[in-house]
């Protein structure tokens, strides 16, 4: 094993037994509770607004890649928000367009939305443009996004992933054109732009709680479970580090290191 | 079928990375790079598939002559261009460098300039003192903004000290919060792909 990543390999057969302990009590029906995230409550509503209007819905994915091994869980969360609209829409006849900055994530995003208008049976209302690449450069990108906000009349602007630079650019575009706004990630120099200028916003690991809000499969509900189990050790290991610390023991540094 | 080989797939690649991270041995490594150069062909196919749907669109729009249209022409016209020209030529001929050089980056770096813009409108919503939190937020940002500027100094000595302080105690502790749970949230997202949990990015 390499020197320096034992405590990480010990922390994380800890958070897989959590998070396999979990899995098996939610399916065995232990009642998991998830607190309100009012960003994906929002969606719902977005999505009614753009129907009533006649104006498209825009969900943002950005230029990243979701092979990239930062930016994949946070494109995942998008990829299940993608979803869960693509089939809202599909239901109620409203127009959404994706824009994507990414080859890999393209060729992803393009059969997610194929697949839910299939499923809705709606296949003659799937159009292949509803799921646009745009350019992997970021601003070239970020450029046409613009431009398609701008001349689509977007009723809703949806941005959740991994975002940089551009996320200011595409927000306040939405603001500008009145679009209801909800975003999310865990970029944390985006954050505090997308909390300004967005309606609604998910904060850091909120992003990675969205398949299992939306769903409420009792599985991925557990995965969640088993996330906070681990915050709570990681906050109790970060006390008593500190505390050690304060009183001249550096052991918490010495496990780390190990 | 359809579900269970790309999760099979999926769980040994990650499974063989995790180990990869962990374990010293020649026979993961060499495994673990063969994989990762995979990735840049699936990427190649993949950004074939992007340049369909960017010649699918403008295609049509131009054939509708839809609201535009033009600009799906000039986007075609520079699509092929460097395509072609980067192909036959290679990437250090002059005609692909001058366009290059004198138009894709010029161009993005216009537009990363117009976040100065968004900022400065961004921030005068986001300043406004309409309750507590915000007043609190509006302070601490006057308090960084003059502490960070000569200024600042001239008008109150105090004032870089005090900016060091919000910037180095409430917020990284508040940065490295988020950045703990986020990283927990990564496991927990990554562990969800690897045992087939989560399974729409298949399109299902």
């Amino acid at each position: 094993m390499f020197p320096g990543r034992v405590s990480v390999g010990v922390a994380s057969i800890l958070f897989i037994v959590f998070f396999i302990d979990r899995v098996f009590r939610a399916k065995n029906g232990m009642k998991i509770n998830i607190r309100r995230l009012p960003a994906l409550d929002k969606i719902d509503e977005a999505i009614g607004r753009a129907t009533e209007l006649g104006r498209p819905i825009h969900q943002a994915m950005s230029y990243s890649s979701i092979m990239g091994a930062a930016s994949a869980p946070m494109i995942l969360s998008g990829i299940a928000v993608m979803r869960y609209i693509s089939t809202k829409t599909a239901q109620m006849d409203t127009q959404y367009i994706a824009t994507v900055g990414n080859a890999e994530t393209y060729s992803v995003a393009e059969e997610v939305v194929r697949g839910a208008y299939i499923e809705q049976g709606k296949q003659d209302a799937y159009d292949p443009s509803m799921v646009r690449f745009l350019s992997t450069a970021q601003f070239a990108y970020t450029a046409a996004a613009v431009g398609i906000m701008n001349r689509e009349k977007i009723a809703a602007n949806i941005m959740i992933g991994y975002f940089a630079a551009e996320s200011l650019i595409l927000a306040e575009t939405g603001h500008a054109l009145g679009a209801v706004q909800i975003a999310g990630t865990a970029v944390m120099p985006q954050i505090p732009f997308f909390v300004a200028t967005c309606d609604y916003t998910l904060i850091g690991d909120e992003v990675y709680a969205v398949s299992g809000y939306l769903d409420r499969d009792p599985a991925t509900l557990g995965t969640m479970a088993a996330q906070d189990i681990a915050k709570v050790l990681a906050g109790l290991f970060l006390l008593a580090g500190s505390l050690a610390m304060t009183f001249g023991s550096d052991f918490a540094v010495k496990l780390l290191k190990k | 079928m359809k579900q269970l080989l790309p999760t099979v797939i999926a769980f040994l690649a990650g499974f063989l990375m995790i180990a990869d991270f962990f374990f010293k041995s020649e026979f993961i490594q060499s495994l673990s790079k063969d994989l990762q150069g995979w990735t840049v062909i699936v990427s190649a196919f993949a950004l074939g598939l992007g340049a369909v749907s960017l010649v699918r669109v403008h295609a049509r729009n131009i054939a509708r002559r839809a609201p535009g249209w033009i600009n799906g022409v000039v986007l075609l016209a520079s699509m092929f261009f460097m395509i072609v020209t980067g192909i036959t030529m290679g990437t250090k001929n002059a005609a692909y460098l001058f366009a290059y050089d004198n138009m894709l980056s010029p161009l993005g770096a216009a537009v990363y300039a117009s976040i100065a813009f968004h900022i400065t409108s961004a921030s005068f919503r986001a300043f406004r003192a309409r309750n507590v939190e915000a007043a609190i937020l509006l302070a601490s940002a006057l308090i960084v903004l003059l502490g960070r500027a000569p200024i600042g100094e001239t008008l109150a000595g105090f004032l870089p000290s005090w900016a060091d302080w919000i910037v180095n105690v409430p917020n990284v502790g508040a940065q490295r919060g988020i950045i703990i749970c986020a990283a927990l949230g990564v496991m927990g997202s990554s562990l969800r792909v690897l045992l087939g949990i989560e399974r729409r990015y298949l399109g299902s």
